[in-house]
This record gives C-alpha cells, sequence and structure tokens, in this order.
C-alpha cells in the first residue's frame, strides 16, 4: 500500500496530536478521511501488500515512539488491520470498516502498553488517547473533597454518588452525571473527540474525564453538556480498564 | 451424467483458476483440462463471467461448510470457538487443495466495481463478516458486529501479507491478535 509510505500521511499523523499513543489511532481516521476524499476510491481497485516489508516506516515508527510493548508484533497486527480494512472499503464503500479497524487498533495499543504506564494518570492519559482518558477517569472515585465547584444533586443522585451539594443547577449536574455513568457502562457515542480544539479539550478534561473534580463554573456548563454529546463509548471493554 | 459433467467442470475451472489465476485461464485451457468440448461447456455455462460466478460460490460454500464442521470439532463451547478460528483458518490456507479466501483472489483480478464478479466478491465478504459476526454472538460478545468486522479485516489483512510474505511468525501475531480482541469484546 502506496499510501503508508507517503510523506504527505506521516506529516498528517505526526500533526494530528502530539500524543505517540494517539497518532496510532488518528492514522486510522486519517485514512478514512483520505478514502472519502473526492476521485480516491475511483483510483484505487484494491490494496496489495507492498514486495518491500511496509510494516517498517510508519508503522513501526509509530509504535516504537509510543514506547509499546512488542513493537514489532503489534506493528504487523496494525498492518493486518489496515491492509483488511482499506480492502473491505474499497468493496463495501461506507461499511464503517475503518471505525471498527480503529477500535482494534486501540484494543491493541492498549494491551500493548507497558504496566507502569497504565496507572490511571488522567490529565497524562488524556494526552494521549481519548479512550485511555474517559477509562482512566472510570477509575478515579468521586472526590466529596474538591476545594472547587461540586455539583448539586438531587437527593438519590446525590446518595449514589456520594457528592455534598453546593450551588449549581442540580438538574443540569444530574444530567451530566447520568451521561457520565453511561460512559462507564459503554453505552455511548464518541466520535473525533480527539479532533478538539485545545480550549474545549480542557473543558472536556474537566467536565467530563475528571468529573468528580470538576473545576468549571456555571458558564461552561453549556460546553460540557455539549461534549458530553459527542461522546461515543463504542470501543471494547479492556480499553476501559486502563 | 449432466450433473456429473457440470461438477466435473467445475472442479477443473475451479483447480486452475487457483494455480494460475482468473484472468490467465482462458475457456480453452479449461475444455483442454477437462477434456470436454468447448459446446459442452458452454451447454453447462452461458459464459466464462458465468462460470467464475458458479465456481466462486462453489467455492465459499464448500469453505464455510469445512469450517462449520472444523469449529464444531475443536469444541461445542461458541467462546472456544471463536478462540480455535484462526488455527482453522491457518489450517484451510494451508490445504494445497484449498488456499486462500474464494472472494479475496476474485475481488483483486476483477477490481471494477460495475462487474458482476466483484459484486459477488463484495457480497461474499460481507457473508464472511456475517459468519463471524454470528459466531461472535453466539460467545456472547457486547458487539458482536463490531468483533465480527475486526475479526474478517484482521483475517483478510493476514491473509494477503502471508501469500505475499510467507512468514509464519508474522501469522502467528495475527492470531495473537484475534485472541485479544475476542477476549477484549467478551469480557465484561
Amino acid at each position: 500500500m502506496q499510501i503508508l509510505s507517503s510523506e504527505w500521511l506521516e506529516r498528517m499523523v505526526i500533526k494530528s496530536s502530539a500524543s505517540p499513543k494517539a497518532r496510532i489511532t488518528n492514522l486510522f481516521v486519517i485514512l478514512q478521511d483520505w478514502l472519502n476524499a473526492p476521485g480516491i476510491r475511483d483510483q484505487l481497485t484494491s490494496a496489495s501488500p507492498d514486495r518491500h516489508n511496509e510494516v517498517d516506516g510508519l508503522l513501526f515508527s509509530l509504535v516504537s515512539d509510543a514506547k509499546l510493548e512488542e513493537p514489532e508484533k503489534l506493528a504487523f497486527q496494525l498492518y493486518f488491520i489496515l491492509l483488511g480494512a482499506i480492502n473491505e472499503e474499497i468493496r463495501n464503500p461506507g461499511s464503517n470498516t475503518m471505525e471498527h479497524a480503529r477500535a482494534a487498533a486501540a484494543s491493541l495499543v492498549a494491551a500493548s502498553t507497558p504496566s507502569r504506564i497504565k496507572k490511571p494518570r488522567a490529565f497524562a492519559v488524556a494526552a494521549t488517547a481519548m479512550v485511555g482518558v474517559i477509562a482512566g477517569s472510570l477509575l478515579l472515585p468521586i472526590s466529596t473533597t474538591s476545594k472547587h465547584v461540586v455539583p448539586v444533586m438531587q437527593q438519590q443522585e446525590l446518595q449514589t454518588h456520594n457528592i455534598v451539594p453546593v450551588a449549581l443547577s442540580p438538574d443540569r449536574v444530574v444530567a451530566l452525571y447520568r451521561m457520565h455513568d453511561k460512559i462507564r457502562t459503554a453505552q455511548c457515542s464518541y466520535p473525533q473527540a480527539l479532533m478538539l480544539s485545545a480550549d474545549k479539550r480542557a473543558v472536556f478534561l474537566e467536565g467530563v474525564v475528571n468529573i468528580d473534580q470538576m473545576k468549571v463554573t456555571s458558564s461552561d456548563l453549556d460546553q460540557v453538556s455539549q461534549l458530553y454529546q459527542m461522546v461515543d463509548c463504542y470501543y471494547p471493554p479492556a480499553a476501559m480498564l486502563l | 451424467m449432466k450433473r456429473d459433467t457440470r461438477e466435473h467442470i467445475l472442479t477443473t475451472a475451479s483447480e486452475l483458476f487457483r494455480t494460475r489465476g482468473i484472468n490467465a485461464t482462458g475457456v480453452d485451457t479449461i475444455v483442454t483440462e477437462a477434456g470436454i468440448a468447448k459446446m459442452t461447456l458452454y451447454k453447462h455455462f452461458h459464459s466464462k463471467e458465468d462460470l467464475i460466478l458458479e465456481v466462486l460460490t462453489s467455492r465459499s460454500r464448500e469453505f464455510y461448510e469445512w469450517l462449520t464442521a472444523r469449529l464444531n470439532k475443536a469444541s461445542p463451547n461458541p467462546t472456544q470457538k471463536l478462540d480455535s478460528l484462526f488455527d482453522c483458518i491457518e489450517e484451510w490456507l494451508e490445504n494445497p487443495e484449498c488456499k486462500g479466501l474464494p472472494f479475496l483472489k476474485a475481488s483483486a483480478e476483477f477490481p471494477q466495481h460495475d462487474s458482476a464478479i466483484n459484486q459477488l466478491s463484495a457480497s461474499l465478504a460481507k457473508e464472511f463478516r456475517a459468519y463471524l459476526t454470528t459466531l461472535a454472538h453466539e460467545a456472547g460478545a457486547k458487539h458482536p458486529e463490531s468483533l465480527g468486522q475486526q475479526l474478517s479485516i484482521l483475517i483478510e489483512g493476514a491473509i494477503l501479507s502471508e501469500q505475499l510474505n510467507r512468514n509464519p511468525v508474522t501469522f502467528g501475531y495475527a492470531r495473537e491478535a484475534a485472541i485479544l480482541l475476542t477476549k477484549t469484546s467478551l469480557s465484561k
């Protein structure tokens, strides 16, 4: 697949994130966009492995930069998934194959992450992969001692989440916590959060990922609510355990 | 007799397509190898394209029958069936008479989207995915369609790569990936 050797692709992948791990899954998003670009599908008849070893090069480089375990094995696994996904996309356009491939890649990356990195560090994980970010937040206890704004909730939700009441609209905050619980049980939708702008990302990290340590003000709640709507937990359960 | 002749033509054509390629195998070669007259071939199949479509459909059916029997033999447990899927696929590939998934070669040789053969290949690929999705569903996968899709693209990519590079180590990598994706999908 010549595309894997292209400088354009490498540039786009590097530009997509500062996080080496995120770049791996971003690769699939970029390739989906590439396939959807006008005229591309007409030029493609199939994706064939090249005579040269295509695993060396971009894939191995991404895996090595991310300091993942058994990089050669992982690079090959990602290569197989990419090769199969592109061929299926060519055969059956609109089959959403690349998204499934991205999810598979995320699982493989998660499994290849060395143990010492797996401890939940919300901001560090959030910087690398949104999937890992959301999963990491699940392990954080709901804090009752936050120095910042702690939401008011209706009595029964309050008991569930063990939250000390303060002053914010209860209905809105209850809705947020319901969304958070839905994320935890992987019932939500989650597209393109990786592509958030820097200012939205900060609100997302505080209001969505670290809801128990939420520092956002009531004026940010609208934005937090909108960001929650973007969340799609369509990824394998193992990633939730990071 | 008529049915035997039809089967004979299908078997001969299938073997020639497998070893020489579909486009590289002309009707003259098929009839020569089969030991029949061209007229006999056209009595059973209106065109070479019809023959190709029939061969693909027939080989796909054989593949699923073999795979189903093989998986059932491996274990009645749906989860263990999924775990043994890759081993079974590898066994199929290693059989010198089988070699490859029928739709893969055909879609490579007939890339034009308006080709009936290409369209059948696309349909057979969907069928393969549906088969894997059913296995995933029986095993209790949380998102069987997703796992079915992931396994099908992994298998296809591994086969395409292995056909070129012939490296048993890398095929083992694909097997490990399949087991991991299955385990991930089945975990609560």
